[in-house]
């Protein structure tokens, strides 16, 4: 500092831009370092919180599979509630119309003859007519779909975020994929579209396999 | 005069549109029409052909309570009236929707008496004002 005063005092201009810019190296090295401190505990930290092949793996695949997961589950359950809603509408039609054919076959009947029959068509009426309101019920419980499937969204939504940020540092900690490692004996449940491999498409497959295998 | 009446059912589940169709269609009403979210209503609403709305609140695109507030922003829907069939329960949404001009707010999951009663409800109040 004193040579660069005594510089500037007697008006040395090489000498002064000379120490000016020993004094910028020095600073531009001193900040690579610091970044190159900050850069290695970083990446420490990285290693301790073990954002190692297992996360790169959370972000490139379990994630997004459960992601496809939860879309298969929101659409056999859309699936299955239609077909429910399908049964209902072709059936009610049905209780309906008994309950009234019972009702109009009664009418015509003599109130002092066919007591027993009147008495059976009076059930008949009865009980379709319980079977229609069963029914109605039973629609109404299938709303089961929109109550779950809005649950379903929202960890849906919940997932894809995790997803990103995973994805980030995953990016960020530069390790290479590995699947995790599936122990033997491990059970994966019901088959989903773009997730399962190796598995069996319908009975008929399952079939051709056993008896592939002289079952 | 009942089954004359026009509804429009707006929910972005499928099911769920389904199911108060048809409920509807019980009911005796047997004019409904649907749309999955507010956006696609609102131009049907628009267009005049409605006489009860029926409409989810959480919804992709244009919720319910947004739907409502535009209805009632418009002169000539301002006295439609407007079911909120809903999974949110909480008691604050539920005044929100009662100062935003909803007629009449039902919690999923419902009953067939619930959706009923509270229909009836709307148009008596709409019959005698």
């Amino acid at each position: 500092m004193a040579r660069l005063n005594h510089a500037y005092a007697v008006a040395d201009e090489s000498t002064f831009e000379q120490l000016v810019n020993d004094l910028y190296i020095e600073r531009e090295h001193s900040l690579r370092t610091g970044l190159a401190k900050l850069s290695q505990a970083l990446a420490d930290a990285l290693a301790k919180f073990q954002l190692d092949s297992r996360i790169a793996a959370l972000a490139a695949k379990d994630i997004p599979d459960a992601r496809l997961r939860l879309d298969h589950v929101l659409k056999m359950t859309e699936d299955a509630t239609h077909r429910t809603l399908d049964l209902i509408e072709q059936t009610a039609p049905i209780a309906e119309s008994t309950a009234n054919d019972a009702r109009i076959l009664a009418s015509t009947l003599d109130d002092r003859s066919h007591n027993d029959i009147r008495r059976f068509l009076g059930d008949v009426q009865g009980s379709t007519e319980r079977m229609r309101a069963n029914l109605t019920e039973v629609m109404l419980a299938q709303g089961f779909q929109d109550l779950t499937g809005q649950i379903l969204n929202g960890i849906r939504t919940l997932i894809v975020e995790v997803e990103s940020v995973l994805d980030e540092l995953a990016k960020i900690s530069g390790v290479e994929i590995r699947p995790p490692r599936i122990e033997a004996g491990t059970l994966h449940g019901p088959t989903v579209p773009g997730v399962s491999t190796n598995t069996v498409v319908n009975q008929d497959d399952v079939d051709d396999l056993i008896a592939g295998l002289g079952i | 005069m009942a089954s004359s009446i026009r509804f429009l059912v707006v929910d972005d589940f499928s099911t769920m549109r389904r199911i108060i169709k048809n409920f509807l269609t019980d009911l005796g009403y047997t004019n409904v029409a649907e749309a999955d979210d507010g956006k696609t209503a609102l131009p049907v609403l628009k267009s005049g052909v409605v006489d009860f709305l029926i409409t989810d609140w959480n919804m992709p695109g244009m919720p319910g309570l947004e739907l409502l507030k535009e209805v009632r922003g418009d002169p000539a829907m301002k006295k439609l009236p407007v079911l909120l069939v809903t999974a949110e329960a909480k008691r604050e949404q539920i005044v929100e929707a009662a100062q935003a001009g909803v007629n009449g707010y039902v919690v999923k999951p419902f009953t067939a008496q619930t959706l009923k009663e509270k229909i009836d409800k709307i148009l008596a109040s709409q019959a005698a004002g």
